[in-house]
């Protein structure tokens, strides 16, 4: 039986640690992309994953709408990154501009050598160039871009109202774009 | 629909968002219509599919633990707890805990000797009491007075001092005046 976030969150409440378990399996991957793409670092992103479930498990009974369990997750994901990146400034410029092959972040490439080259000129150039973007319009884009949320789920998640988030999404596009110019 | 409403709909149609399809056919026929909006939107578009060929290997996102079945959520802060706060906060709450026993049983609520005062006792109380905050009033207002007169004699003896330095003064510019008379006969005598 297929059962819905707040049906799991409910029963997690009423002390059911296996319910909680099968929300972190539906939602790990996710958080896990999430924060791999802001950190830039497979380990670093397996702890922060890992934090923040914890932290959601800890706080449960204090989720007033259990509908929002997702951005409330994310909202947390993103406390975690961002208290991690204060604490090692170093970790997030250096992890997306580093171009070494054994990164978890990894472009697809086709078999042929020429295109292999060529796109992995391309995907070091997007990993410097999203690492030289705005933290704000970074995490914007990340959310959008990879994790497929609304814009007012966004907008929910940052706390910010719904045309900042979409000010911060076009222009970090926008700067995106220019950057990766400049590097190709 | 003209370019400032273009661009405010171009994220909303590039990720697909719920807008109705009247709205996206007027967007579009702008964007066939402005070259500029057309430019904007195409950079828009090749961004996102650059941006889609980056991926995450997510099957590396395992050693997530899964909390131990059974145990409530809300009983989890016990096992987090930081235990010498916690241990101060067990601490202060028995103390208070044997104050209120304490009163509790002095008003004899616990069953042991209930303090009664008859009216009797209560009135020598407050005599007592008054009587207490009489003496203190007393003290209080002699202390003032004491310190009234020292002041008094102390501003006494400056001005009297005062007096006398003036005296002496005006006893030296005297006998200066006279002196200098003298002088002034004896010259004239002398001439």
């Amino acid at each position: 039986m297929n059962r819905s976030d707040e049906q799991l969150l409910a029963l997690a409440l009423d002390g059911d640690g296996a319910c909680f378990g099968e929300l972190t399996q539906r939602w790990q991957r996710r958080i896990f992309a999430f924060v791999c793409r802001y950190v830039g670092n497979v380990e670093e992103a397996r702890d922060l994953t890992q934090d923040t479930f914890t932290k959601a498990y800890q706080n449960l009974d204090r989720l007033t709408d259990p509908s929002r369990f997702s951005s409330w997750l994310y909202k947390i994901a993103l406390n975690e990154c961002r208290m991690r990146f204060r604490r090692h400034r170093h970790i997030n410029q250096v992890a997306l501009e580093d171009t070494n092959e054994s990164e978890a972040i990894e472009i697809v490439a086709d078999s042929s050598p020429e295109r292999d080259l060529a796109e992995k000129e391309r995907a070091s150039a997007l990993r410097a160039a999203f690492g030289a973007l705005p933290e704000e319009q970074r995490v914007v884009i990340l959310m959008k871009e990879y994790q497929d949320l609304k814009f007012h789920e966004i907008s929910e998640i940052m706390n910010i109202p719904l045309s900042t988030v979409k000010s911060r999404m076009y222009l970090g596009l926008k700067t995106l774009k220019r950057l990766m110019e400049r590097r190709i | 629909m003209n370019c400032d409403e273009s661009r405010e709909l171009m994220l909303d149609i590039l990720y697909g968002e719920e807008l109705n399809s009247r709205t996206c056919f007027q967007f579009f026929q702008h964007i066939d219509a402005c070259s500029e909006c057309s430019a904007d939107y195409g950079e828009l578009l090749q961004t996102r599919e650059v941006l889609q060929s980056w991926h995450v290997e997510d099957s590396q996102a395992t050693a997530v633990p899964e909390p131990v079945p059974g145990r409530s959520a809300r009983l989890r802060w016990i096992r987090e707890v930081q235990w010498w706060p916690a241990l101060t906060k067990v601490a202060a709450g028995f103390l208070i805990l044997v104050g209120l026993l304490s009163i509790l049983q002095n008003l004899g609520y616990l069953g042991g000797p209930r303090v009664s005062v008859s009216e009797q006792q209560l009135a020598d109380m407050v005599q007592d009491m008054i009587v207490a905050n009489q003496a203190e009033e007393r003290i209080m207002i002699g202390r003032a007075l004491i310190r009234w007169k020292d002041d008094a004699d102390l501003q006494r003896n400056q001005d009297m001092q005062e007096v006398y330095d003036y005296l002496v003064t005006l006893e030296e510019r005297y006998a200066n005046n006279l002196e200098e008379n003298n002088q002034y006969l004896r010259t004239l005598a002398t001439k």
